[in-house]
């Protein structure tokens, strides 16, 4: 049973991550290490650390997000990652499918409590 | 950014090996990957605080914060492990029992063939137990008949890499000490094997965890330490009885 709900769990996090990932760019850009510790300080998401870069490299492969280094003022040059417009339209996509997901359970609880 | 101890360094640059390996045969950038992992390093490292060098403790936090780069199993990442999960998913029954079949045909044939008689069975166990591993899907119930070979293949690996040379090294140890009892030579040469041993380990862990799958499914680098620490102890228990005995 245990194993059961693990997988069920992991298959859960694994399309979530990708969200969290296009949402926690949607205002703002974000180097590497801000965008995974933004990530991983959301106990319900369970991010490993360094599952976000591969994630990132697929994204921008994808032509969802694009990166570009940028000089910084703390240190050495930073890896900034933005959403593209397709990233944008891909997020917003996702957010209806979010919503039309979280009111389908509700109507189906709503139903069985009934 | 900070300093590195030869230690710290020697350690991230093992773990940024370790990336490029396990993205080996996906369609990421491993390079541009590791490189990433470094610039977050020296961002931890640097927000940490201290003017004094990075030490290997430190970069093992570090390194542990991000996870073993074998087990971020990226997602939808192609290469062999993808092509096995797409033409086993559906069909665990029949991939099930083709392994039960050549484990059986294995066991069947050793007293001709040996050990060698099980590699089918391992190979395609392997390559399913990883692909679903990988991919974060279970076997479920199938995994009693995919397993068996592994465990057989990963115990039987696990006792010849062990004690596997203690034989050959008492033989020869044996012609070396004359007449001294041939097992002092044997352990003396264990606790040197287990030295080199326990150095692989901290130098490859992956390609032992990917070997002795399942078994050896938590074997971590730190582990060599032990490893090489107990062969330290053989090796200085029979060198002492040799000397006591000669």
């Amino acid at each position: 049973m245990q194993a059961f709900r693990d997988n069920w769990e992991t298959q859960l996090r694994r399309g979530i991550v990708e969200f969290a990932v296009l949402a926690a760019l949607r205002d703002t850009e974000r180097y590497g290490y801000d965008l995974v510790r933004t990530l991983s300080r959301r106990p319900g998401l369970v991010v490993t650390e360094g599952t976000v870069y591969p994630l990132l490299n697929r994204l921008k492969r994808e032509g969802i997000i694009t990166s570009e280094l940028r000089a910084s003022s703390e240190g050495p040059a930073r890896k900034y990652y933005r959403l593209t417009s397709a990233g944008r339209e891909t997020l917003a996509w996702m957010h209806e499918r979010w919503s039309e997901l979280v009111d389908a359970f509700d109507q189906i609880l709503e139903d069985s409590d009934a | 950014m900070r300093e590195l101890d030869p230690g710290a360094r020697r350690q991230m640059e093992r773990y940024l090996g370790e990336i490029r390996t396990s993205l080996q045969g996906t369609p990421l950038d491993a390079e541009e990957i590791a490189a990433d992992v470094r610039d977050h390093l020296r961002e931890s490292l640097d927000r940490a605080g201290g003017t004094h060098s990075v030490s290997t403790d430190e970069m093992k936090d570090a390194l542990d914060a991000l996870g073993p780069p074998d087990r971020w199993l990226p997602p939808d990442t192609g290469g062999m492990y993808q092509s096995v999960l797409g033409w086993t998913h559906g069909r665990e029954g029949p991939v099930a029992a083709l392994v039960l079949v050549l484990t059986v045909a294995g066991a069947g044939s050793f007293p001709w063939i040996g050990p060698i008689g099980l590699l089918p069975a391992w190979l395609v166990a392997r390559a399913v137990s990883g692909a679903y591993r990988r991919a974060g899907v279970s076997l479920g119930s199938w995994q009693w008949l995919v397993n068996p070979p592994l465990w057989i293949v990963a115990v039987g690996l696990a006792v010849l890499l062990a004690v596997g040379p203690f034989p050959v090294l008492a033989e020869l140890t044996g012609e070396v000490f004359g007449d001294r009892p041939n097992w002092i030579g044997g352990v003396l040469g264990i606790g040197l094997w287990w030295i080199v041993l326990g150095f692989l380990v901290r130098g490859v862990p992956h390609a032992f965890r990917w070997l002795l799958h399942p078994l050896g499914d938590g074997l971590l680098a730190r582990h060599g330490f032990p490893l090489a620490g107990t062969g330290v102890a053989l090796s200085v228990a029979a060198g002492a009885a040799l000397w006591l005995t000669g």
